[in-house]
């Protein structure tokens, strides 16, 4: 047993056992390359609605996105609780319309269903008024929040005109619709 | 009798002066200004509050109130402004018509250049009506370099060094223009927050897990101090802090309900500022750890009972 060995043994049995970990890391990256590379960004953009589907906006600049720890330095502070409750990834994007109106959506996929009802607990509460979007929605002041299987969604206009809030709604209908729940997720 | 000496009567002269110049009684009213002549210069105050609709115009009064902005900067200056702009949501941004008029104060004092030392959310400045008449002064704004430089922080107590961003070292004027909001992490975020702005994600990642504790706030202590050492870099000349519309919760990312103030605060140190403007979140300045903090590096007063603090409607 290690915990019989003498100290200097001890520290040496801990270095061999590292090194050992990480050539076996090392040899198992080499015969799949593939696993170096970051998992691809498309399935998630396609969950942004198409300008086609929105009459007179469009996406304002390019959407951003982040995976795993990177969330910190797409959204700073605020990504902890996603993080906590358990982060894929996420895509941010800006739409405007021809009078200059942004709406801002933000797509966090979590790890699985249930860490999205927990992400958006904390994110909605029981405050807001319940709209028919995806498993859960909540329509406040000038934002929106729903979920739906494993993706928590924010959508936030800058005002409270009847107008904003409509198209909050008409956004977050649209992403719902992108978004396919896999068989079997209770 | 005792014969006098130069030495002895020097000595009695300097005592017999300096004796009526401190006794309460008639010569000593000399001293003192006339009661019917002109009054003494009122003294500036360290704190101005000024509340009103227009957040430009609440700015101005409250920079002109502090001294006027040729107390801060002179003609040929390199100013640089720190703006909490990053945040997309209502209410986790600074108005932009607040730094729209510190830039518009800025440059009728003349100054040769402003760096705005951290970048805007895209369509920032569109969120103002007076973008269009003040496109000239957006557009002559220099935006962040991108590059970082390593400065010690000799007085740091958990922060020895840090990068902070060049262009701040290659400015010879400082002004912190922070939002008063909610901080899920810290509770409320100010003037003393914002200079996180400055550093790159490395710096910053320190000062959540320098101490190896779990969770991006899982050391507070650490996290205050760091945030309160980190303003030792550079002292801001002028600290405004906008109360017009900001988040009371979620922060500091948003979107969350919202809080207004129709207030502009504006101090010249970042201490003061943030004692008297985490009242709008419903705090005092002993539960924002890294004020006390911040006021034990002398950085400025947290008692603001001892602050000449002037409010005003604009």
């Amino acid at each position: 047993m290690e915990s019989g060995l003498p100290n200097n043994e001890r520290v040496l049995f801990r270095v061999v056992l590292c090194v050992l970990i990480s050539c076996l890391i090392a040899s198992f990256s080499a015969v799949n390359p593939q696993a170096e590379e970051p998992p691809s960004q498309e399935p998630l953009l396609r969950l942004l609605p198409l300008e086609s589907d929105l009459k007179g906006w469009k996406l304002d600049g390019e959407p951003q996105t982040a995976e795993g720890m990177g969330l910190f330095e797409l959204i700073n502070g605020g990504a902890e609780e996603y993080v906590k409750e358990g982060f894929r990834r996420a895509v941010i994007a800006t739409y405007i319309n021809s009078e200059g109106k942004r709406i801002n959506l933000d797509i966090y996929e979590m790890l699985s269903p249930e860490s999205t009802r927990s992400i958006y607990r904390k994110k909605a509460g029981d405050k807001g008024t319940k709209v028919p979007i995806g498993e859960e929605a909540a329509l406040e002041d000038y934002y929106l929040n729903f979920r739906k299987g494993a993706y928590q969604v924010t959508l936030s206009g800058y005002d409270t005109q009847k107008e904003t809030l409509e198209w909050l709604l008409q956004i977050g209908r649209l992403v719902a619709e992108r978004i396919s729940i896999p068989a079997g997720t209770p | 009798m005792d014969s006098i000496t130069r030495r002895s009567f020097l000595k009695k002269a300097a005592c017999m002066t300096g004796g009526a110049l401190l006794s309460p009684g008639p010569l000593s009213a000399m001293a003192q200004p006339n009661p019917q002549g002109t009054p003494a210069p009122e003294m500036k105050p360290d704190l101005v509050a000024a509340k009103g609709e227009d957040a430009y115009l609440c700015t101005l009064k409250a920079i002109q109130e502090l001294g006027g902005i040729e107390t801060f900067v002179r003609r040929g200056d390199r100013v640089g402004v720190l703006v909490n702009s990053p945040f997309k949501s209502m209410g986790a941004s600074v108005n932009p018509d607040v730094v729209l008029a510190v830039i518009e104060a800025c440059l009728q004092g003349g100054v040769k250049e402003i760096r705005y030392l951290k970048n805007p959310y895209r369509g920032y400045w569109e969120r103002s009506a007076r973008s269009g008449d003040l496109e000239n002064a957006i557009k002559s704004l220099k935006y962040e370099s991108g590059d970082h430089v390593k400065v010690e922080i000799p007085g740091g107590v958990a922060l020895k060094e840090a990068k902070v961003t060049k262009d701040l070292l290659e400015c010879n004027v400082f002004i912190n223009v922070s939002i008063a909001k909610h901080h899920q992490g810290v509770h409320y975020s100010g003037a003393l927050k914002n200079m996180m702005g400055l550093c790159p994600f490395s710096t910053n990642s320190f000062f959540h897990w320098g101490t190896l504790r779990l969770g991006w706030y899982g050391d507070l202590d650490h996290l205050n101090q760091c945030i309160a050492d980190l303003n030792l870099v550079k002292k801001p000349e002028l600290c405004i802090s906008d109360a017009t519309t900001f988040i009371t919760e979620n922060g500091p990312y948003g979107p969350g309900k919202l809080g207004s103030a129709e207030s502009v605060v504006a101090s010249t140190n970042p201490v003061s500022l943030d004692a008297f403007c985490c009242r709008f979140l419903g705090l005092k300045p002993e539960d924002v750890l890294m004020i006390p903090k911040a006021s034990r590096h002398g950085l400025g007063n947290m008692n603001l009972s001892r602050l000449r603090i002037k409010s005003l409607s604009v």
